[in-house]
């Protein structure tokens, strides 16, 4: 197994965020990890990823606890912007190669020239959405075991989104599994293997997407919809 | 079973992960203070020449607003340094860019390190500059000279050198940066383990640390004294002490000032290496 978690809960304060999170991420699938806001998938990201450190519980990554070996196998997206503003695209590349061994330098300049990306510009003059999509870059350029991804789609426009979800499907390493965070469930279902549902902490359903299709005859929009209603 | 020379290959890739996060640390903090280093020398030259030129009001008026310059940025730097430096730490371990930062596959005790190496780093060369800087601009014969015989005079006091003297201030110098470097690190670091209010208590932990490290000396002093009656001495009369117990007082509190500086080096590595709590 890729990633397992066993018996994990995450509190800040009184306030309990994750509750008895057990969960087993397999290697070569794309996973929708899904709920609505503040329900704990990025508390749950954070944990998988060394930004948290589980309240109790274990988190491991190919058996072993989160660490450098996990960090090195591990490509992560996070819904914030954090380059460092007063470097250029091509420092940022440079910084990502000397210390990802897993990074293509190749494939991210061919990436930056589709998007029409200037490597010479500095990140300071860059919009926050040409921001988001170089890290989506810097993040697809790895050859990593599992690419986290949270919220990718939040907050871009309907064609920006299909170049997100084109962008993460062309150029995912073969063999590696795929997480993706989001609340915007449509736009992603057609391309998930399994799916994941978080609800007030605590993982509710996990499930394959088609045999969960199949189960209660509505997509899976249609059931997180459902499931979930205010 | 971790066998020795994974252990060894561990270590080198630590190793090479601090250089490489010390050269992205000094790059950054450089990027602002290189300019100012510029300006710095820049009014100081400007300082020396116009001094030169006399008879002159218009000029010497020049001259003295070059001086008041190059103070005013010797001060801006020194104040920047350390203001750099802190606020990569922050910037770097607990806001926005340590989601890049605890991401890459390099030790929490690498990227202490290269935090303290890089404001260490920073300390001497913006000292360098100062010194050098303040040497352009007010260099005199008559100066160098008094220098030089109070340099002398210092030596001949200790008994010693003058390169031997240069040598014990590098040394407290050197001792108490570190120390104050690792001060302000620790308490950012134990600032931030709070849930909130995080600046307000980074500063509660700084003065807290500062204090203690202040007892530690004076417990450290009196146990001293309790072996060197010259030192217990300075602690219960005003009585001068000896050249040779004021030499052995700097050695010694060089010595706990370098015993707290691994201490807290020790601690800032331990409490990053049981995780951070980015926001």
């Amino acid at each position: 197994m890729l990633v397992t978690c066993k018996k994990v809960y995450k509190s800040f304060g009184d306030h309990k965020v994750l509750k008895n999170i057990n969960l087993e991420i397999p290697s070569g699938k794309i996973i929708g990890l899904l709920g609505k806001n503040g329900q704990g998938k990025t508390t749950l990201i954070k944990l998988l990823t060394g930004l948290l450190t589980p309240t109790s519980g274990t988190v491991r990554v190919n058996g072993r606890s989160v660490g450098i070996t996990s960090k090195a196998k591990i490509a992560y997206l996070p819904e914030r912007t954090y380059l460092d503003r007063n470097m250029t695209v091509r420092e940022i590349l440079q910084y990502f190669s000397e210390f990802y061994n897993n990074f293509d330098m190749e494939r991210a300049k061919k990436l930056l020239k589709e998007l029409d990306l200037d490597i010479d510009s500095k990140i300071l003059h860059m919009s926050k959405g040409m921001q988001e999509k170089l890290q989506l870059i810097l993040v697809m350029s790895r050859d990593a075991e599992l690419y986290i991804l949270d919220e990718p789609l939040g907050g871009v426009d309907p064609a920006t989104r299909e170049y997100i979800i084109k962008t993460i499907l062309t150029n995912f390493c073969e063999g590696a599994s795929v997480l993706i965070s989001t609340h915007l469930i449509a736009d992603i279902e057609q391309i998930l293997d399994e799916v994941i549902f978080i609800d007030k902490g605590e993982i509710v359903c996990t499930a394959s997407a088609d045999e969960l299709r199949a189960k209660e005859s509505s997509s899976i929009d249609e059931i997180f919809r459902k499931e979930f209603k205010w | 079973m971790v066998t020795r020379k994974q252990t060894e290959k561990t270590d080198g890739a630590t190793k090479n992960a601090t250089l490489k996060l010390l050269k992205y640390d000094l790059r950054w903090i450089y990027k602002i203070l290189a300019p100012l280093y510029l300006a710095l020398v820049a009014c100081a030259i400007f300082a020396r020449l116009f001094g030169a030129i006399e008879n002159s009001v218009v000029f010497e008026i020049v001259t003295q607003i070059f001086v008041g310059a190059t103070i005013a940025l010797a001060i801006n730097i020194l104040i920047n340094t350390v203001a750099r430096s802190c606020s990569r730490f922050t910037r770097n371990l607990y806001k926005d860019e340590s989601y890049l930062t605890h991401t890459l596959p390099v030790s929490t005790k690498a990227i202490f390190r290269a935090k303290v190496l890089a404001a260490l780093v920073t300390v001497f060369t913006t000292v360098a500059v100062v010194l050098a800087s303040l040497f352009i601009a007010f260099y005199s014969d008559a100066l160098l000279e008094l220098v030089k015989s109070t340099l002398q005079l210092v030596a001949e006091i200790y008994n010693t050198s003058v390169i031997a003297i240069l040598l014990l201030v590098a040394l407290v110098s050197f001792v108490e940066v570190l120390l104050f470097t690792l001060i302000g690190f620790v308490c950012i670091i134990l600032g931030h383990r709070a849930s909130n209010n995080k600046p307000l208590k980074s500063i509660i932990w700084g003065l807290v640390i500062y204090a203690g490290a202040q007892l530690l000396m004076l417990g450290a002093l009196v146990l001293y004294g309790l072996v060197n009656p010259e030192i217990m001495n300075l602690i219960n009369t005003t009585v001068a002490i000896s050249v040779d117990a004021l030499k052995s007082l700097l050695y010694f509190t060089s010595v706990v000032y370098l015993l707290d500086s691994i201490a807290l080096y020790l601690l800032g590595q331990k409490l990053l290496a049981r995780g951070v709590n980015v926001d």
